[in-house]
């Protein structure tokens, strides 16, 4: 919530930024295909319930006349879903993952302890994402980072 | 760092995750995704911040029902016997408040087939059947809150069970059906949108569950036998002062009493003899299985004998004992 409250207060001065970022939402439902091979498919999320798969797609566009660089997407793992393993990607971009919030690294990177015992994190223990573009973003282009969760 | 080790906080919310994965989130949930994208501004030399717009999207209903017998080995009764009770639970794994009809029937399958079905919810939920418990009338419904601090009941199912069903071992299988009571689920598929019929929100989900069954059984056992004690009190022989067998004073009456343990095993069995009014107790002259008793209340064994009576203390009998008592009087 402090995050939350910190962003608005900038809010003001990313007027100039040059970069929009754009959230869509998509239910992922397996479909079989005519050969009978069953392909996931991201559909208009119109109605989701528990144990249904959602896709979040971000969408960055650089609005400004300058390309950007250093551009770091975070996106915490909505309230009442659980990331599912492995669904994090983005063209050229390098994802870490955070189970608090304020550290984050690669997926085989992270421990939890549990219970005095250090065990690897696992896809239920993640709670944010982060895409660390490599490159910097020309002005007008435009790219993607996207995810999945289950709703629990 | 490539080690990140978070300790209790981290562990909280891991326990957290997992109870509410149990129950899933509940109906009317709206779940929001915000991203956020930090990038060095070349306008201002600064580090520019921007926020997306929130993804928004409402949980709908999910129906779904499990039915679980509790009675996992067969219930043992006999023929003729009323009021016989097998517990079901029957648990709303959706995530909404949802009625469910309940239906309790014989299955085919078995040797005999249960009468008088009735189905009770435990009102009192004490597990047990009791009278303070609601019968439930064909074809209700009980509601169940999938978000409450209990979204499951038990459920009785009572029946009667036939005079005729008298073979050991015969069995009654009786299933209890659980079926969402939201028009239209009964009859869709698993994911089928119920437009309208959410609770709490505006649709429902037919989940892969909607409709659940469980059975359990009946089956005869032995008949239930009561342990009864027979005594019978018979004239041995008796001898009259002149060698005949005749009944006047200074006759010995020879009384034997039989005693035969059945049906069961007793305990603290006591036999107690009065002498008759107008005779005289012979001393010496107990016995027990032909073996001599002493006439006093002491160690030596369980027999004593006072003034006007005689006692054998015979203790715990298995089933199917029997002892012969003897003891003479003499007529006064």
């Amino acid at each position: 919530m402090r995050l939350l409250t910190t962003l608005l207060l900038l809010l003001p001065l990313s007027v100039f930024a040059q970069v929009n970022l754009n959230t869509e939402v998509f239910l992922v439902a397996p479909v079989t295909q005519a050969d009978g091979s069953v392909v996931e498919e991201w559909q208009d999320a119109g109605t989701i319930a528990p144990g249904d798969k959602i896709g979040y797609r971000i969408t960055y566009t650089n609005t400004g006349s300058e390309a950007v660089s250093g551009v770091v997407i975070n996106n915490p793992v909505p309230e009442n879903t659980t990331y599912v393993a492995n669904s994090a990607n983005g063209q050229a971009a390098t994802v870490t993952y955070s189970v608090y919030g304020e550290l984050f690294a690669r997926m085989q990177d992270l421990k939890v302890d549990e219970d005095g015992q250090l065990r690897p994190a696992r896809a239920q223990d993640i709670n944010q994402i982060r895409w660390v573009l490599q490159q910097a973003v020309a002005a007008g282009k435009s790219g993607s980072v996207e995810f999945k969760v289950r709703v629990n | 760092m490539k080690t990140i080790v978070k300790g209790a906080l981290l562990f909280a919310g891991i326990i957290s995750a997992s109870a509410t994965w149990a129950i899933g989130t509940p109906a009317g949930t709206k779940i929001t995704n915000t991203a956020v994208a930090t990038f060095d501004d070349p306008a201002t030399g600064t580090t520019g911040v921007t926020t997306s717009d929130a993804a928004e999207l409402i949980v709908l209903e999910l129906i779904s029902v499990n039915v679980t017998a509790e009675n996992v080995t067969p219930v043992t009764t006999n023929a003729g016997d009323t009021a016989q009770v097998l517990t079901y639970t029957v648990t709303n794994t959706g995530n909404g408040s949802e009625a469910f009809a309940l239906d309790a029937t014989n299955l085919a399958g078995d040797q005999f087939d249960a009468e008088n079905i009735k189905v009770y919810v435990d009102t009192d939920g004490d597990g047990v059947f009791s009278a303070g418990d609601q019968l439930l009338t064909s074809g209700s419904s009980i509601n169940l809150d999938a978000n409450s601090s209990n979204p499951a009941k038990t459920i009785f199912v009572v029946v009667d069970i036939p005079a005729g069903a008298t073979t050991i071992g015969d069995t009654a299988k009786i299933q209890l059906e659980a079926m969402s009571d939201t028009p239209g689920a009964s009859t869709a598929a698993p994911g089928d949108l119920l437009v309208g019929e959410g609770t709490g929100v505006s649709d429902a989900v037919v989940g892969n569950s909607v409709t659940d069954t469980a059975s359990a059984t009946f089956t005869i056992g032995a008949e239930p036998t009561t342990a009864s004690v027979n005594i019978s009190k018979t004239i041995a022989g008796r001898v009259d002062p002149f060698g005949g067998t005749t009944d006047v004073p200074g006759t010995i009456v020879t009384y034997q009493i039989d005693v035969e343990v059945v049906g069961g095993d007793v305990d603290n069995l006591v036999i107690t003899d009065a002498i008759p009014t107008n005779m005289t107790y012979v001393a010496g002259t107990l016995t027990l299985d032909a073996a001599s008793q002493t006439d006093a209340d002491d160690v030596t064994d369980n027999s004593n004998v006072t003034a006007g009576a005689v006692t054998v203390t015979l203790g715990t009998v298995t089933s199917g004992t029997s002892y012969v008592i003897q003891l003479q009087a003499e007529i006064k």
